[in-house]
């Protein structure tokens, strides 16, 4: 084979260089040596694809992972404002596939596989650790770290961790605390003084560098046997869960009704959600902020939590609290099955069965800065996400998935292009530029294509495939 | 008595011949060989057409009353009614020599240059070759360096692509003073549509570039653009070849539109040019296309 081929490369170069000669007299290149070409240097099947994760935003407390950044080697100036997405060495390092993604305030986590140094699915978190929102993470000296400023992993309290069978399935992080969906229980760790973490308050329990924090909550669900938890998300101090069967359980802080079960205090156990949810099937489940979007499986949307912004007065009610969860009369000018939905510290966004974003709610919806609040659904319009009339090439340029962070929101397009708008304080939204509200969709520059994306208030995870 | 007689002025035709055609240039041929064709099939068209030319003489004599063709208005006596000087053809952002497309030409009229000075989507294929230097970035030129290219990939193809097409994006909505600002007026106009400068003085706009083909060591590029020149796209390719860490230069370049004009719409091509009938058709639509009223 080997000789074959240093026969077939010899022959190339002749050629070429007959074609420079060639060229000169013709303007169309002649075709015999376009196939020679093609045969031997160019098979699209053997392009591997690779993870890359890129992050961007506030790195002063050590949230992006990135040492350098914090401590440089070299005569550099420290950086705590990273505004243009910058590829996590880390990652590449390790040769690893990132599987998911979470930002919370100040810190964040990353779960990866099929690495070189690690074997099996492996949870990662860097940044503010002060109530243990990353694990407990003990030092030579026997004390332990308040601020990391580089990926750790992250023991679970299994012996089987390094099982082949074990899978992370999910990961979110709240404002201080972080859970994990595991095939072998559920797991959170951090602040627990709310009953954020699904688990029975302690009066007087110390966070801070207890290794008694991290545990498996799975025993506390309310939930029959044959039932499984599909996916989690975490509120600011409130986490829902949702099960095979569409049923949806939360837990934590309620003072705006945010656990849909008529309470205004807390609730440190997970149970199901009271209202016209009841027997629903949900398929996806939104929140970030202090209320929460549920989407279910006939296309249908239901919401619940804080409703002083009138992201929920399409349910009829103009209340500032909803304890209870309420059906969504979304208009009929939406075309449906709705196929997304997704939920921000005040506003909300949703992609219709054409593809169209739609937002409602207050602050920096990306339609002007006149539009600053809307009770209904307002589509904003293709041609800033770069489909223009005018050429036909580009009109088939359409919204895939929606996200949206506590300030700012995240549109991804079907040829891998990422766009965001929002508030860009410390640079969260990877423009590169000093703006503190971009109030329209801005195309983010990586130089890769975005798969999935989780903003957080400060900063912003996205993980990216790229051919090498 | 059944006869219809109508009155037509002999020159009617040569006054109604004004405004805009379309063609298709191939390459490696001047724009003076098909302005000298063009002309000499409009003299040639009109004079025959003319019919002023079959002026007859009444000759009275004794006898009978005849008929008498005037050989002083024959075109072996007179000349030809119409000569060269009297078609002012003009190419309307000519292409040069080596490079095929479409072109857009005016005929006695003076309004070209209010399209010209309009702002217009143009689009092109462009093709490259990786790994080659040449000293005016283009396959005529002579050689220079060489470089390897078997780590340029499609992926990599299409990440210079979206990389240049959000710089190019994001410029559209600066200000003149070269700050991102948001204002309500750039937003309407964004959201409209295509946000087009309003002089052709500015620097040239990239609306939408893509990587087409790619079998190495050629690559094809559909590129949209205003206010572009050809040492602006040549340039353009030689920049992504630097920016992949080799050397590119540019094949070929292609106008695949002009504005409203695109390849579905009716282009004289090499052979139709040269017939009258067929440049008479293509003047009724191109000017239906540009619709002149608009412009004067």
């Amino acid at each position: 084979m080997v000789k074959k081929n240093l026969i077939s490369l010899k022959t190339i170069f002749q050629e070429t260089r007959a074609y420079i000669h060639t060229t000169k007299c013709l303007n169309e290149s002649p075709i015999k040596i376009k196939q020679v070409a093609t045969q031997n240097f160019v098979d699209p099947k053997k392009e591997n694809f690779v993870d890359r994760l890129y992050v961007w935003g506030y790195a002063g407390v050590g949230a992006l992972g990135e040492p350098e950044f914090i401590e440089p080697t070299r005569n550099q100036a420290r950086v705590y404002t990273q505004r243009k997405p910058w590829r996590l060495r880390w990652i590449d390092k390790n040769k690893a596939d990132v599987t998911n993604v979470a930002c919370g305030n100040g810190f964040s986590l990353f779960s990866i596989s099929n690495s070189i140094h690690f074997k099996g699915h492996n949870l990662f978190g860097t940044g503010m650790n002060t109530q243990s929102q990353i694990g407990v993470h003990e030092g030579k000296n026997g004390d332990f770290f308040k601020y990391i400023i580089q990926p750790v992993h992250i023991q679970l309290p299994i012996d089987r961790q390094m099982n082949e069978k074990f899978r992370i399935l999910d990961i979110t992080c709240g404002r201080v605390h972080s859970l994990v969906l595991t095939n072998m229980g559920i797991f959170s760790f951090g602040n627990n003084s709310y009953g954020q973490c699904a688990r029975p308050i302690i009066d007087g329990e110390e966070y801070f560098g207890n290794r008694g924090v991290i545990q498996d909550i799975s025993r506390f669900l309310e939930m029959d046997s044959s039932d499984s938890v599909v996916s989690i998300k975490a509120g600011q101090d409130h986490s829902v869960f949702l099960t095979k069967n569409g049923r949806v359980l939360t837990c934590g802080w309620a003072a705006d009704g945010q656990l849909g079960q008529e309470i205004y205090t807390l609730n440190p156990i997970p149970s199901s959600v009271r209202g016209d949810l009841l027997g629903v099937k949900v398929k996806k489940i939104a929140t970030k902020g202090d209320y929460v979007l549920a989407l279910s499986e006939e296309g249908e949307v239901f919401g619940w939590g804080n409703n002083e912004y009138k992201q929920l007065s399409m349910a009829g009610t103009n209340e500032p609290q909803i304890g209870v969860s309420l059906h969504l009369q979304i208009p009929s000018y939406i075309r449906r099955p709705i196929m997304d939905i997704s939920a921000g510290g005040t506003h909300c966004m949703l992609l219709d069965a054409d593809q169209n974003v739609w937002v409602w709610g207050y602050g920096l919806l990306g339609k002007g800065p006149k539009c600053e609040e809307s009770t209904e659904p307002t589509q904003i319009p293709n041609t800033l996400f770069g489909a223009y009339k005018e050429i036909e090439s580009t009109l088939n340029k359409r919204a895939i998935s929606v996200h949206s962070g506590l300030y700012s929101s995240a549109v991804i397009l079907n040829d891998g292009n990422l766009f965001m708008w929002g508030r860009n304080k410390y640079g969260n939204l990877g423009i590169g530029e000093k703006m503190d509200g971009v109030h329209m969709p801005i195309r983010v520059n990586i130089p890769a294509r975005a798969k999935k994306i989780d903003c957080g208030p400060d900063q912003t995870f996205a993980i990216c495939k790229t051919n090498i | 008595m059944g006869v219809s007689t109508k009155l037509v002025h002999p020159d009617s035709l040569f006054k109604n011949l004004s405004g805009f055609f379309a063609l298709y240039k191939p390459p490696d041929l001047n724009l003076i060989n098909v302005l000298r064709e063009m002309k000499f099939a409009f003299v040639k068209g009109t004079n025959e057409s003319w019919n002023g030319n079959q002026k007859k003489i009444v000759k009275v004599t004794d006898n009978e009353i005849t008929l008498e063709n005037d050989i002083t208005s024959n075109f072996n006596c007179s000349g030809y009614r119409y000569i060269r000087k009297d078609f002012k053809i003009d190419f309307l952002h000519p292409i040069s020599e080596f490079n095929s497309g479409i072109i857009v030409g005016s005929v006695n009229t003076d309004k070209g240059y209010k399209i010209e000075k309009k702002p217009l989507i143009k689009a092109y294929h462009i093709k490259g070759r990786l790994g080659i230097l040449t000293n005016d970035n283009t396959n005529r030129g002579s050689l220079i360096e060489r470089a390897t290219y078997t780590h340029v990939n499609r992926s990599k193809m299409d990440r210079m692509m979206s990389s240049i097409q959000s710089v190019y994006q994001r410029e559209i909505l600066k200000n003149p003073t070269n700050v991102l600002g948001i204002s309500e007026e750039t937003y309407e106009e964004a959201s409209k549509g295509i946000i087009i400068p309003k002089s052709t003085k500015t620097p040239p706009q990239i609306y939408d570039i893509k990587c087409i083909e790619f079998d190495r060591p050629f690559f094809k590029i559909e590129i949209q653009t205003i206010n572009e020149s050809e040492s602006f796209l040549i340039n353009l390719i030689h920049s992504i070849g630097l920016r992949l860490r080799t050397y590119a230069i540019c094949v070929q370049i292609r106008r695949i539109k002009y504005g409203p004009i695109d390849l579905n719409s009716n282009c004289l091509l090499q052979n139709e040019w040269k017939e009258f009938n067929k440049i008479l058709e293509n003047l009724k639509e191109t000017n239906k296309t540009f619709q002149i009223k608009k412009f004067v």
